[in-house]
């Protein structure tokens, strides 16, 4: 009859050997487990042998136990390895390309469209607005509307444009239009301009300075009064005692400003105070971080990465065999393409993943925000060259897929040591790559050997392998 | 170009703790004196590699010695070549774990 301390540690033993079993790969977890459960038998066989427990014996059934979760992440790795998932998809230089245009478009996407990243990356501090006097809903701008809910008194935000506007109600006549009063917002020539918004069956006459001030109606207006009448551009109104010509017609988000507007009345001179209400607007940039300062430490990283690769990783694609060897010139080229876009695509990525990094980890406020930029820009880019270069380096000249079948080569007595160099081949039987253990008097680099077509039959891809594997 | 086994130490051990009679995991693993992290990894490259084949124990006899049934390890032909290469290469292979007929 087993003890309660010899059930208890029984439990965790097989506990532990239970937990590593999810680490093994599924198709052979089973009969991994018999195995181990099998084996730890004989490990507690000595730990309550005498009905007291011998520390040292659950020591090393503990240790036993420890050591399934090594052979579980062997065999892990084992089946990753077998898989080559990562290699497999990597093979092809256009796939290896969509990989990493795809990460950088994720990074790009999330310094896009994050707000936390367009507010970090701005140095504008902008507070609330509110109307003192006049009675205006407090924070009614805007800024607000376009921001989305927020609280803009506890976020830097980065505003590229400002404008200003003044509700009034005025009596709007016109040919063909009956006699009414509309809301009317009084603004300068340049607010659609500068608040980015967009305006439909724009007439491009009535847009210059010298001529009339111009009505932009609402949507809505131009539904219900004018039928949607598309060439209603560069129609006369007389709005209050104000002649003004219609330059189109608003839609998308200048619906949404507060006011409610029926149309706008640009270049006129807006009836300050009186009681109206007043509105400040402004554009919030989406894309603060190009439009300010902070691009720069990115860029420095990058820059200093550049620097540093050549002490880390030769910038060398290895010597050929003879002058006649080289690749032609459009292989050549198409190889330095694939190396100058890996690396443009790779910076770029830098660049968007340290601002991301910057913004999203730590608040912007903090001072080791910027030392996370700039020292994730360096990294990433610095590792992703350095990945990049070597890449490279097994990559066969005419094929740019990754070489394979490595073999050690070479003589122990020749150099000291085991092997004094690697051989891979290109699967598809363009080349052969040296790669020397130690420099030596014949092999400085490593030396790409071409192989002519008296090769083939050695990779003949017939049943999904070559020969060679 | 097959790929050559990596005949290290512990792959000689191994290979001649079982030549010697210690057929499953547990008792390779007290006779080398080798911790269960290295050996049980090592025999299953070892396996991959075939130098050694497994087959598990018939539930009948495990069940007749009340124990749970014994997953056995045996050398290939690929494997006695690998254990006679480490023999040359480490002579003093078969003092550490003796064969069965050298022990009696």
């Amino acid at each position: 009859m087993a003890s309660g301390p010899e059930i208890a540690v029984r439990r965790a033993l097989f506990g532990l050997l239970w937990m590593a079993a999810w680490v093994v790969p599924a198709e052979r977890r089973s009969e991994w487990s018999q195995e181990w459960r099998s084996e730890l038998r004989y490990a507690l066989r000595d730990c309550f042998s005498e009905k007291s427990p011998d520390p040292r014996a659950i020591r090393k059934a503990i240790a036993f136990s420890m050591g399934a979760y090594r052979d579980a992440a062997w065999l892990r790795r084992r089946a990753w390895q077998n898989q080559q998932l990562v290699a497999r998809t990597c093979s092809s230089p256009w796939v290896c390309l969509a990989l990493l245009t795809g990460m950088f478009v994720t990074a790009w996407g999330i310094a896009q469209f994050s707000a936390a990243v367009a507010a970090g990356m701005s140095s504008v501090k902008v507070h609330p607005w509110r109307a003192a006097d006049s009675g205006t809903p407090p924070c009614d701008c805007a800024a607000d509307f376009l921001a989305g809910p927020g609280s803009l008194g506890a976020t830097r935000v980065f505003f590229d444009g400002f404008s200003h506007y003044t509700i009034t109600r005025e009596t709007v006549r016109g040919k063909g239009v009956p006699r009414a009063d509309w809301t009317v917002a009084h603004a300068g020539s340049d607010f659609f301009t500068a608040l980015h918004l967009p305006i439909r069956f724009v007439d491009h006459d009535s847009m210059s300075p010298d001529k009339l001030p111009q009505i932009v109606l609402s949507c809505d207006t131009w539904n219900r009064v004018f039928r949607s009448r598309r060439d209603l551009a560069g129609a006369k109104l007389r709005v209050g005692s104000v002649d003004g010509i219609v330059a189109g017609v608003a839609f998308g988000s200048s619906m949404g400003l507060p006011g409610g507007a029926n149309a706008w009345l640009l270049g006129s001179d807006s009836p300050i105070g009186n009681g109206n209400a007043e509105f400040v607007a402004g554009h919030l940039s989406r894309a603060g971080y190009f439009n300010e300062g902070r691009w720069t430490l990115s860029v420095g990283g990058i820059l200093l990465a550049f620097l540093v690769l050549p002490f880390l990783a030769l910038p060398t694609m290895g010597e050929h065999g003879s002058r006649s060897q080289r690749p032609s010139f459009a292989r050549r080229t198409q190889s330095w393409g694939f190396l100058t876009a890996k690396i443009l695509v790779l910076t770029a990525m830098a660049y968007f993943v340290s601002v991301d990094l910057s913004c999203l980890v730590l608040k912007s406020s903090s001072p080791f925000s910027i030392y996370l930029q700039a020292g994730s820009a360096f990294a990433i880019s610095l590792c992703g060259l350095c990945w990049a270069y070597r890449d490279q380096q097994r990559r066969c000249p005419i094929c740019l897929r990754p070489m394979a079948h490595r073999v050690n080569v070479g003589q122990p007595s020749q150099t000291f040591l085991g092997w004094n160099g690697a051989e891979l081949a290109c699967e598809r039987g363009h080349t052969l790559l040296h790669i020397p253990a130690i420099p030596t008097s014949w092999f400085g680099k490593q030396r790409w050997v071409y192989l002519d077509r008296s090769w083939q039959f050695l990779f003949d891809r017939t049943g999904g392998t070559s020969r060679l594997s | 170009m097959a790929k050559e086994p990596r005949l290290t130490h512990i792959t000689g051990l191994i290979l001649q703790a079982i030549d010697a009679g210690f057929v499953y995991g547990f008792s390779i693993m007290e006779m080398t004196g080798l911790p269960s992290g290295t050996v049980y990894p090592a025999m299953r490259r070892m396996e991959e590699d075939l130098m050694i084949r497994s087959r598990w124990e018939r539930q009948a006899i495990a069940d007749r010695e009340q124990r749970p049934p014994r997953k056995y390890y045996q050398l290939t032909t690929a494997g006695r070549a690998a254990l006679e290469a480490s023999r040359k290469r480490y002579p003093l292979l078969e003092r550490l774990v003796p064969t069965g007929e050298a022990r009696s």
